[in-house]
């Protein structure tokens, strides 16, 4: 199975990645006190910044690992 | 519930599951360490607050009274603190609820016994507390403290549940992940394997072509589409002949190769929408959509040529002929199985002929609607009462009567009208049923024959015995048994019997006519000429008489060769005592002709058609051949 780079996240996938993303990265790396611990809120942040690029790049590679694409659905 | 959601349900279980138990498990850790850090941290307290007691205890007269005046600011919050003397007695010394213990000490200075310094938890009505005790430096006074244990189980939630629900947010987004690909792979692989079985189930293995199956699908579809547009299409069926000697004589390896080779080229002669499937064995089949006569034509005659070149195999060229059957539509059928039948007959046909390819033709098809309607309404008609029993009189030329008659079945069809025998009885030997046919003729014959007799017209019966019937050994008893019934003499019966169905089992006809002519019955060889007698058996033979066979009576006027032949026959039946009948004597010349050559009796249309057995009597009457006597004035006395 190649990997193709071809966009699989649809609109509203985006749009939930994003806020997701924005809110584990805030949480994660801007202010992260609110967890308290600083593994748990790197490892969030990285979840969180994986999701953003995923949503800006409109890719997501376990998508295409799996064949998945939320992208024509919303079209 | 679908697969998907299955796995994704589970999935996220699992994780739920391994998150409580491992929360569960980090939240006793995390609160055990944190009520040992608490009773660890009480210990150093007292300890000191010991020593501060011990300076005291130096000052003032050591006694348990100054201990209790002390006022230490700690003790001053203790929920209890007391004193162990060293006979092992516990005095509460002070605390906020002295009084509300009074078991705790002695339980407190047991625990306090066994180690020191010591410290741990207690649990006192459903409150939590921590207690330490350790010596009074100095003396062999021991100070035990009790102090509420500090909530610890909040501070433990608070530090560990933010930790717990990340973890858990991240896992179980795993988990979906995890479940969504692990389906997905799964999806894509079984896909795959489906469409290998689905290959598997429509592809021959062996030359990876179309089988069966899909053939009858494609068929299916193209005829559809040729119904709807009006379009016709052409359905080859190919056999390679002689293809069992290859596979016996080489081994299967190289049989299979010669099918790869031939499926290869067949399909690299036609064109891509053309289908070409193996039918199994070294049977296949093409499909040509939109073809008419001439394309399946030209495109049969193309394949010939391609097959006709021989295949190389381990330096040696085999070269295999082949045999195509070519059905069309419409013209032939209008569905796969009908298309295929017809295929099929014209293939055999081509074999047969040698011919290469052939194009159906029904009346070439041994199974066309009228002959399996034939067979299938014949057992009905047999027991209906439509067949019927014609006489064809013998006539004797040198007395110039009719002394025999020849019995010839006739089915009267409902719908289909007079059947000849020609075309029904081999039906009936081909499909078991020519027992029951020659047992009706046999009762019917007899029958007739006596009903004549009893009305005094005296004629012999002749019938005609298929070579089916030479496979009942019983059949002389059967016949003797039917003419006892009908107390009719054994010599007013004449069976009938082909060269050629004699020949094809001489021995056992042999048997048979010896047993026959034991009897007393007539036997006679019908069209004699045609089936290659052997003429050491003709002699052995029981049989009374030869019939020559039509063929050669019919042009014996035009044809010196057939009157030679028929001279001859009959010099030959006399000289070895048989009598003979010429057959087929259709004119006045032909009669006059058999007559002078010395045939003993003519039969044919000229004399008379095969009637019905009325039509007969009335044909007796009036014929000059009739059963009449010469009166004694030049008048004709009837026997009837």
């Amino acid at each position: 199975m190649g990997l193709r780079w071809q966009p699989n996240v649809g609109r509203f996938d985006q749009i939930l990645r994003l806020g997701i993303g924005i809110a584990m990265v805030w949480v994660g790396f801007i202010d992260s006190e609110i967890i308290g611990d600083s593994l748990m809120a790197n490892l969030l942040g990285l979840f969180g910044l994986f999701n953003l690029v995923a949503a800006v790049l409109r890719v997501c590679p376990f998508y295409t690992l799996a064949d998945i694409n939320t992208n024509n659905q919303d079209d | 519930m679908p697969t998907r959601t299955r796995l994704l349900v589970s999935f996220v279980a699992i994780a739920l599951l391994v998150l409580t138990v491992f929360g569960i498990m980090a939240y006793r850790i995390a609160n055990e360490s944190a009520l040992l850090r608490e009773a660890m941290a009480m210990q150093a307290t007292v300890d000191e607050i010991a020593g501060q007691m011990t300076s005291a205890l130096q000052v003032l007269p050591p006694a348990l009274d100054t201990l209790r005046g002390l006022r230490l600011p700690y003790l001053q919050h203790a929920r209890l603190f007391l004193v162990h003397t060293a006979d092992g007695k516990s005095v509460p010394l002070g605390g906020l609820e002295r009084d509300q213990f009074p078991d705790k000490g002695k339980l407190l200075a047991q625990l306090a016994n066994t180690a020191q310094p010591a410290s741990g938890q207690l649990l006192y009505r459903n409150l939590q507390y921590t207690w330490a005790s350790v010596f009074i430096p100095g003396t062999d006074l021991r100070l035990t403290v009790v102090h509420p244990s500090i909530d610890v189980e909040f501070a433990t939630l608070r530090s560990l549940g933010m930790r717990m629900l990340i973890t858990a947010g991240i896992v179980i987004w795993i988990a979906v992940w995890g479940a969504l690909i692990i389906t997905a792979l799964l999806t894509k692989h079984l896909n795959k394997q489906n469409a290998r079985l689905v290959h598997q189930a429509l592809h021959d293995d062996l030359t990876d072509l179309p089988n069966r199956n899909l053939l009858y699908d494609r068929i299916e579809q193209a005829l559809h589409r040729c119904h709807r547009e009006g379009q016709s299409l052409a359905l080859f069926i190919m056999d390679l002949d002689r293809f069992k000697e290859v596979n016996d004589t080489l081994g299967h390896h190289f049989g299979d190769h010669v099918l790869q080779q031939v499926g290869k080229r067949i399909s690299a002669t036609l064109r891509e929408t053309d289908t070409v499937a193996r039918l199994g064995g070294d049977e296949f089949a093409v499909l040509i959509p939109d073809a008419h006569m001439q394309d399946a034509q030209s495109c049969a005659e193309k394949l010939l040529a391609t097959l006709d070149v021989a295949i190389p195999i381990n330096g040696m060229s085999l070269s295999v002929k082949t045999s195509i059957g070519i059905a069309l539509y419409p013209q032939h059928g209008g569905d796969a199985e009908s298309l295929l039948q017809h295929a099929d007959v014209a293939m055999y046909q081509a074999k047969r002929s040698g011919s290469g390819f052939n194009i159906y033709a029904q009346d070439q098809d041994p199974h066309s609607l009228r002959r399996l309607t034939l067979i299938g309404e014949l057992r009905e008609a047999i027991a209906a009462g439509q067949l019927e029993l014609h006489y064809q009189p013998k006539v004797n030329l040198k007395q110039q009567r009719t002394h025999d008659v020849e019995a010839l079945v006739r089915w009267q069809h409902p719908t289909l009208g007079l059947i000849l025998p020609e075309e029904f009885v081999p039906l009936a030997e081909q499909n078991g049923l020519i027992a029951g046919l020659t047992d009706w003729v046999l009762h019917t014959a007899v029958k007739q024959c006596c009903d004549w007799r009893a009305r005094g017209i005296c004629l012999r019966v002749a019938v005609n015995l298929s070579a089916h019937s030479l496979h009942d050994l019983n059949l002389p008893d059967y016949i003797a048994a039917i003419l006892k019934a009908a107390d009719l003499p054994a010599s007013q019966i004449t069976i009938e019997l082909t060269e050629s169905a004699m020949m094809s089992d001489l021995a056992r006809a042999m048997d048979i006519f010896e047993r026959l002519a034991a009897m007393g019955i007539r036997l006679s060889i019908d069209d004699f000429g045609t089936g290659l007698s052997s003429l050491s058996y003709l002699k052995r033979l029981p049989v009374n008489e030869l019939k020559i066979d039509k063929s050669f009576v019919i042009d014996m006027a035009e044809d010196e060769n057939n009157a030679v032949i028929v001279r001859s026959i009959i010099d030959l039946a006399h000289n070895i005592g048989r009598e003979v009948v010429a057959e087929g004597v259709q004119d006045r010349d032909a009669l006059q002709l058999v007559e002078m050559l010395g045939a003993d009796t003519a039969q044919g249309y000229y004399i008379s058609r095969p009637r019905s057995a009325a039509d007969l009597e009335t044909w007796l009457h009036d014929s000059e051949w009739g059963l009449r006597v010469q009166g004694p004035r030049g008048d004709t006395l009837h026997l009837v």
